[in-house]
């Protein structure tokens, strides 16, 4: 039975750890300790995968909830905050016993909450840290975007898109949006226009019919297929209605003839 | 836990949370806003010195908000959804209306009640009609 309680216990704190800026330590451990050279990395590997799970346990058990601490106060606080003496004294006086007997409650239930599940940090009310916290969300974000845009060009690779786009699109991004489109095989192509649609990117929304004109026929197939009938350039169309592969001519003529 | 007294301490507490979600309303607390609007001491001082005696009042008259004056107030809005939902034709055949008078009046104080407890324990907006 206490097997079960750990086993569901860990597998809903598994959710906040999901989230990469919930598991400090896994990150130093990963950034710093773990070898990137191939042999030391697979040398190293009888040494590193229990120390990587200690780090999950460390992130999950101790540190994840020493660091919501202050949100879940937070949200306690909050029972307290815009309290009107002058204008509701009786009302208020009438709630004090609510609230007193709410607090509690409720950091508990939003330290578990928090504690177990993804949920974002509260806002701080200053201004300079909340600027911080955003720069900071603003630089995973982009890192994250950067990293998915290199590892499209390994060969083979499937990397996993990014969940949020980045807050700013900005040149170099743009740069190595348009390297990997021109360096990568086609089935990474389509996976970098699929996630790029998803996630809203500049170059889609500057130009949404890109996929359009792939160079390979499978790819302009495929984004064809899924093109939602917006209004794209007349040498783009034309071009679709004969198009040199027969089964995405015959689908342009199904999906853009009048 | 398990004795009665135990579970008529954790009911109550829970009727009083209930009971806070519909009281948290301004429009639901009229025995307070009375007092706020009336009794409210002007000075900072006076309403701390006051405070041993009217913070039992302030509980007193949110308790009576919650259980009474609130609970009664929304009487009249139970009983319309009750009329509307059970007993206004919608454009129903005339035998389709006789066939249901039994099962209308057979259903109408379970739905009453069950509205009058919602909208008595939540903050639910009154009826157009009522407003």
């Amino acid at each position: 039975m206490k097997l079960v309680h750990a086993a569901l216990l860990s597998t809903l704190t598994g959710c906040a750890w999901s989230n990469p800026a919930n598991r400090p330590v896994w990150n130093s451990f990963e950034k710093h300790l773990v070898p990137e050279q191939d042999t030391a990395f697979y040398a190293t590997l009888p040494l590193t995968v229990p120390a990587g799970l200690v780090a999950i346990v460390v992130d999950t058990v101790f540190v994840h909830p020493v660091q919501v601490t202050d949100d879940a106060a937070g949200d306690a606080v909050d029972l307290w905050r815009e309290i009107d003496w002058h204008k509701e004294y009786y009302t208020e006086l009438g709630f004090l016993p609510l609230r007193a007997l709410a607090t509690p409650i409720v950091f508990v239930f939003s330290w578990l909450g928090r504690s177990c599940f993804d949920i974002d940090p509260r806002e701080s009310k200053d201004p300079a840290v909340r600027a911080a916290a955003l720069k900071e969300v603003a630089g995973v974000r982009r890192a994250e975007c950067l990293a998915f845009f290199a590892a499209l060009e390994q060969p083979l690779a499937t990397p996993k898109p990014p969940v949020k786009a980045p807050v700013e699109w900005d040149a170099e991004l743009g740069a190595a949006f348009d390297h990997a489109y021109r360096n990568t095989d086609a089935r990474a192509r389509y996976d970098l226009l699929r996630a790029a649609a998803r996630l809203k990117l500049f170059p889609l929304v500057e130009e949404p019919w890109l996929g359009l004109r792939d160079r390979d026929p499978v790819v302009r197939y495929l984004e064809l297929r899924s093109w939602n009938g917006k209004q794209m350039p007349a040498d783009l169309r034309a071009a679709l209605l004969s198009d040199e592969n027969e089964m995405v001519r015959a689908l342009a003529g199904e999906k853009l003839r009048e | 836990m398990n004795s009665p007294f135990n579970r008529l301490i954790v009911f109550g507490l829970l009727l009083v949370l209930a009971t806070a979600c519909a009281a948290s309303e301004h429009d639901n607390r009229r025995t307070l806003n009375a007092l706020d609007d009336q009794l409210t001491p002007d000075s900072v001082s006076a309403r701390w010195i006051a405070a041993p005696v009217t913070l039992p009042i302030g509980v007193v008259s949110l308790a009576v908000d919650a259980a009474v004056v609130h609970p009664c107030c929304v009487f009249d809005d139970a009983w319309g959804d009750t009329v509307e939902w059970l007993w206004t034709p919608h454009g129903a055949s005339r035998f389709r209306r006789a066939v249901m008078i039994p099962l209308s009046a057979l259903a109408t104080p379970f739905v009453f009640a069950g509205d009058w407890l919602g909208r008595a324990l939540f903050d639910i907006d009154p009826r157009k009609e009522d407003a």
